[in-house]
Formats: structure tokens, sequence, C-alpha cells
């Protein structure tokens, strides 16, 4: 699954909105391609992806003042989270497989 | 916890988290901020809390400014109410965690002293759905080359037994699930290997306890068990 990603970064009353590098997280993650569109509301992301115009939901948490997690929910075919450094890159991707019980 | 400089300084490089303590956290700040916000916000316009539509309009505001202000204070509250939740969810989990540590307290010391760290919360009917507890596997890095992670999400219901077995699941149900964690961080790139490889040919079972499993059988021995004997786990790769 391809997404590419450009993101609107706007939180907490957060004045500045900042953009980011473009990614394409496949599988393996990391590739970095075109644009989509990530909007920051209250807890969840809406990241339009391409043309396809589809929305998923991602979930994010903020981990310092500078970086925020992101976690890729159930919707998608390989779950997984990334991380984003101060410059809003992202700094390394994870992901995880189904849970156990 | 590692010492993976994204997340924290934590020179011990090991922990078991309280997850809901970091969100807790996390909605203060949020509280904090938006609180800041509507300080400003007042300050500016000149309103107190004794200020009302009427009084702020005809003292020369506009009414989008008031709208505004209201949204903010809505925002405010609602802010507030999270938080609240939060720090009370927080602190059963830190219960759970502290109970754990007497309970099981050898397990408690392998599990902590792994490098990735053991990231706990509580739930809830609503936040569990029909499970008791659940591991989430995780891994950085390319699938063929998979690595642990710096952290692992599990989540307990919180009313979890933890002196004697469970009514629900007939197992210490807290160590089930660090069967499953300490299988995974052990074995990160077979267990990664062995869900793609099963998940292509149409075998793998959901839930984490089919026949070639190895985390199932790691968390079922645990399940069945108050405390290792100190020092003494022995995980195998495969044949647990």
């Amino acid at each position: 699954m391809k997404l590419i990603i450009i993101c609107l970064f706007f939180m907490l009353g957060c004045s500045s909105t900042k953009m980011v590098d473009c990614y394409n997280l496949d599988n393996d993650g990391r590739h970095l391609l075109e644009k989509a569109k990530i909007e920051i509301k209250s807890y969840y992301l809406i990241v339009e992806e391409g043309d396809m115009e589809l929305k998923k939901i991602l979930q994010f948490e903020c981990v310092n003042d500078s970086t925020i997690k992101i976690e890729v929910l159930s919707s998608w075919s390989v779950h997984g989270h990334f991380l984003m450094d101060e410059d809003l890159k992202i700094k390394s991707v994870h992901h995880s497989l189904p849970p156990v019980y | 916890m590692d010492n993976n400089p994204i997340w924290y300084n934590d020179v011990l490089g090991d922990d078991v988290i309280n997850g809901d303590r970091e969100d807790a956290d996390w909605k203060k700040a949020k509280m904090d901020a938006i609180n800041d916000g509507l300080t400003k916000f007042k300050d500016k316009h000149n309103i107190n809390d004794e200020t009302n539509r009427k009084g702020f309009l005809k003292g020369g505001g506009e009414k989008k400014d008031w709208d505004k202000y209201k949204k903010i204070k809505d925002r405010s509250k609602k802010a507030s109410r999270d938080y609240k939740y939060a720090e009370e969810q927080a602190e059963i989990t830190q219960g759970v965690i502290d109970r754990w540590k007497v309970t099981s307290p050898n397990l408690y010391d392998e599990v902590d002293k792994q490098v990735t760290d053991f990231v706990l919360t509580t739930g809830t009917a609503g936040r569990m759905g029909d499970s008791f507890g659940a591991t989430t596997p995780d891994f950085s890095g390319d699938r063929n080359n998979a690595e642990a992670p710096s952290r692992i999400k599990v989540i307990i219901a919180k009313g979890v037994n933890l002196s004697s077995k469970d009514d629900e699941t007939s197992q210490f149900s807290l160590n089930h699930e660090a069967g499953h964690f300490l299988y995974i961080v052990k074995y990160t790139c077979e267990y990664v290997k062995f869900y793609f490889d099963a998940k292509a040919s149409g075998t793998y079972v959901k839930g984490g306890h089919g026949e070639m499993n190895e985390s199932g059988k790691v968390a079922e021995k645990l399940g069945q068990m108050k405390d290792i004997e100190k020092g003494n786990l022995i995980i195998k790769e495969t044949g647990n």
C-alpha cells in the first residue's frame, strides 16, 4: 500500500502551519514519494491518499514537545507507526502485527 | 525503556511503563495549552468570568469573538474532563503494576530487564472488546530483518486478579501476556517471519494461539504460573 504525505501541522492552538517531506509508507516504509495530506484533528489525523481520495484515520500521540508518534489503525493492511523528529521529518518506522490474546 | 533519544532519556535502559500515565501526561499538556489560549483570549478581549454575552456586545465586542470565546471554553471543559478520566485510568494502571511487582516479582524483573519497554494500559469493555488482555507485536526495520522494537503495548482488564487466576481466563492473565511479550522480543525476526509465512499460506490463526505460534505456547505456560523461578526461564525458538 502506498501512502504519500504532505503534513499540514497544526495542533494545540499552534499558529504555524508546517510542511513535512513526503513519504511512501508501504510495507517496508521509508520511500520518499509524492503527496497526500494529513490534517490533524484533535487526536486523529485524516489522511487523503493521492488521487483515490480515501480517508484513513491515524492515531497520534505527543511523545515530547517536538515529536509526534503516529500510529496507523486497523484499517491498514499492515499496521505501523512512525516517529517524526523536531523538523517533522519521519525518523523511524515501526510495524505492528495483529494483536495476540 | 531503551535509550532512543526520540523517546526519553532512561539511563537504566529498561522498564515496565505505565502507558496510561503517558496518556494522562499528554492530556494534561493539551489541557494546559488550551487553558493558556483561553486566558490569553480573555485578556485580549477584556473578558472575565462574570462577563456575559449581552455585556460583551454592549461594551463594543464583536459577535464572532464571543462565539470564538464560547468554543474555546467548551474545548477547555472537554480537555479537563478528558484529563480527569485519563488520570484516574493512570492510577488504576499504576496499581496493577505495583501489585504485579509483588505477586510475580521474578517474572516482573524478567520483563523489566528487556530492552523493549512493556507499555501497560488497563482496559474496560469498550476499550478491549471481548478480550481480557492483548499484546500487540511490533517490530522495527524491514520485515526480512526485523528487530525488537523500542516498546510493545500490552493491555489488560482493569479488574485483573494478580494474586490468583482470573475466572475469565482460568489463568494468571497478565503473566500470560508477559509470555507473549517475552517470546516476541527474544525472537522478533523469527516471529515476524512466522507471521508473514503463515499469512501467505493462509494458515495464520488469529489471536496468537495457532498450533505453530510459539508466543502462544509461552503465554499458556506462564499463564499457569504465579511466578517463575528466578533466573531460570527458558524460552526456545520452537518447541516451547
